[in-house]
């Protein structure tokens, strides 16, 4: 038998396997050098960039749900100064793609944002975050109406000549309206999906646990309505799809890759296993080795 | 503030599938687990903390952060302390000898010690300029708070310094591994709530009759964040130097994902700035010097 390949394309990014990790999990790459090596992943998706420093919501930000987590960091960052700066220089040296998550509080912001990243080299790609269910601004609002998530990429694409990548938010009736109008808008590609809005409360203080009420919700929680909106998502348009939603091991992630997925994002996985990535870029290989796959291209939709 | 000379980052952690040599109740609910880990045992620093998976699945999902109640890189093994919490803790908790658990670390910066004091076998965590012979370390502990303190008992009885341990506690029942301390040749003192061990009132009473020995008292404390806050305006009172390891919910614990943050002071608020910034507990602590930290709010 040949050779696995694994090399995919997400909107003009190539990319030597489908294997990326979710904005927001994985900092700015190398808090998790210890445990992998950051050369074999895909490409590296950064934390949620915005044009100047935010100092993200009161704690606690975090709470543990059954088989899932709520998040309610809200978009703490150096800013994209900072980030060019300090955090992107040793992400150069690794052999692997880096794709910067930005945020803005208006069009205008993305817009900006997409032009000062544009001119950083070794930024690959853009991920465009209109869906973050944890700020009030720049948020969600962006994320759940077709005309401003149409609006958000139209302006990010007159600003970059980069592959760009919109993020959708799930927490919508129709996610095939809303991939529609960002693909109409010149997205590249698109991800899904962010995290679920969603709360907790402690009945012991009688009190919403988050300091912020409500949080993101990810993990292996959400790995069914992931499925679902991807699924739906393929049929509806034509650009490449980079899944995430509960990706924990191999097994799930060529689950997303049936139903549609080109490459896929491990978040919330990385919490629980550091060496996460590898231990699913491994089983996707082990995957197709048994099932006598040549080509994981071969996979993407294969369940449609 | 002394200055900080090196501070340790995560560069050093490794994940590893520790097999447990021991579990022991000490007291209802307190327990003490022995994990052989040679090679994060052999890296581990005073202050510092491991991540924890309790289980294979989704239930507890999230892995726990337990501080390094012992290491020995020698004999390749760590020991953790910690007190029933809940779901996570809970389940640790029957987890029997010969069972193996996935652990990840040393995480985080300890604690600062003085550039003179040396221990001769572990490498020390960041090290200030303050000097050990004028310096009266003072560890102060609020229950389960008295787990990450081992470690830098011995780093100071090692290098000859007296040294003393306050130990506060709800009740009796709260009050474990004080002879590990005095084996080690601490003078310790405790206070509980209720009277039920050493004098009855808190361990800021025990502070405020501190025997200072004609030295300048460096305090170092860990428990519960009211304690924390009491002793650390003590401190300043006095014109103490006192560190604190600080707690919060983490997921990472590896500053990815910025969930850990507490309020750390800047010096910025003469340029228009407000003063302070999130600082990762995981990463930029869990130890800070008590002075960085912004109390209230
Ligand atoms: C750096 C660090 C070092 C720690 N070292 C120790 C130690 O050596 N020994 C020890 O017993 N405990 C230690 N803790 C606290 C320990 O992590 C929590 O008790 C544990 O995560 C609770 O998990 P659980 O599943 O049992 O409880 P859960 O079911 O998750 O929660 C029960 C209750 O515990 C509290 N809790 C949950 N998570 C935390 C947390 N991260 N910090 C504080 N309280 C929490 C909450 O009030 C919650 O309501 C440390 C925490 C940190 C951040
Ligand atoms: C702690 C945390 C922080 C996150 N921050 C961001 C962010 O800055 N930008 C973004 O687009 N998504 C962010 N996300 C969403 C993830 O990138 C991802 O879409 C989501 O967690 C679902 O994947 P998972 O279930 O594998 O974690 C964050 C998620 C978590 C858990
Ligand atoms: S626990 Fe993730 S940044 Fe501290």
């Amino acid at each position: 038998m040949g050779k696995l390949n694994l090399q995919v394309n997400l909107g003009g990014l190539a990319m030597k396997n489908p294997v990326t990790t979710a904005s927001g999990t994985f900092g700015f790459g190398l808090e998790f050098a210890p445990f992998i090596d950051l050369a074999r992943l895909g490409a590296i998706v950064v934390k949620g960039t915005t044009l100047e420093p935010r100092e993200g919501n009161a704690t606690p930000r975090m709470a543990e749900t059954p088989a899932g987590m709520l998040n309610a960091i809200g978009l703490q960052n150096p800013g994209v100064d900072a980030f060019l700066r300090d955090y992107l220089p040793p992400l150069r040296e690794i052999e692997t793609p880096v794709i910067v998550n930005l945020s803005g509080n208006s069009v205008d912001d993305y817009g900006r944002l997409a032009s000062i990243l544009d001119g950083a080299d070794s930024v690959a790609a853009l991920e465009v975050n209109i869906s973050c269910p944890n700020v009030k601004q720049g948020g969600i609002q962006f994320g759940t109406l077709p005309a401003s998530a149409a609006a958000v990429t139209r302006s990010v694409r007159e600003n970059t000549k980069k592959p760009v990548i919109v993020k959708l938010s799930p927490n919508v009736t129709d996610i095939t309206e809303m991939a529609r109008a960002v693909v109409d808008a010149g997205a590249d590609a698109l991800a899904l999906i962010n995290t679920l809005l969603g709360m907790d409360i402690d009945i012991r203080t009688r009190r919403p646990v988050l300091a912020n009420i409500f949080g993101g919700l990810s993990g292996p929680a959400v790995k069914p309505v992931a499925l679902r909106m991807i699924y739906q998502v393929h049929k509806a348009v034509k650009v490449p799809i980079l899944g995430m939603g509960g990706i924990m091991n191999g097994q799930d992630a060529i689950a997303f890759l049936l139903a549609g997925a080109t490459a896929i994002a491990v978040g919330t996985a990385n919490f629980t296993n550091p060496r996460a990535t590898m231990d699913i870029l491994d089983g996707i290989g082990e995957y197709c080795i048994r099932e006598g796959v040549r080509d994981v291209n071969e996979l993407i939709g294969a369940a449609h | 503030m002394p200055t900080q000379k090196t501070s340790s980052i995560n560069s050093s952690a490794v994940l590893a599938d520790a097999v447990i040599l021991s579990q022991e109740e000490l007291k209802a609910g307190f327990f003490r687990l022995v994990l052989a880990a040679p090679e994060l045992a052999r890296r581990c620093q005073p202050g510092q903390f491991v991540q924890v998976r309790v289980s294979d699945g989704v239930a507890p999902l999230l892995p726990r952060p337990i501080s390094i109640h012992s290491f020995d890189g020698e004999l390749g093994i760590l020991s953790l302390l910690y007190h029933v919490a809940g779901q996570g803790t809970g389940k640790l908790s029957r987890l029997p000898a010969g069972e193996s658990l996935r652990i990840w670390g040393p995480l985080g910066k300890g604690w600062s010690l003085p550039e003179n004091l040396t221990d001769g076998s572990a490498a020390m965590p960041a090290y200030v300029d303050i000097d050990k012979e004028k310096t009266l370390p003072v560890f102060v502990a609020g229950g389960i708070g008295i787990a990450p303190l081992p470690p830098l008992a011995k780093a100071w009885r090692n290098a000859g310094s007296e040294a003393l341990l306050l130990y506060g506690a709800r009740s009796a029942g709260q009050i474990v591994t004080v002879d590990e301390f005095t084996a080690m040749g601490v003078d310790v003192r405790i206070a509980t709530e209720d009277g039920s061990a050493g004098v009855t009132g808190r361990v800021t009473e025990l502070l405020k009759e501190l025997d200072r020995k004609g030295k300048e008292p460096l305090l170092y404390v860990c428990g519960p964040k009211p304690m924390l806050q009491a002793v650390a305006q003590l401190a300043d009172e006095r014109g103490w130097l006192c560190q604190v390891s600080l707690e919060e919910r983490m997921c990472c614990g590896l500053g990815a994902c910025l969930s850990c943050v507490c309020k750390k002071k800047t010096d910025d608020q003469k340029e228009g700035g407000k003063g302070w910034t999130h600082a990762k507990v995981c990463t930029d602590g869990p130890v800070f010097w008590s002075r960085e930290v912004v109390w209230n709010g």
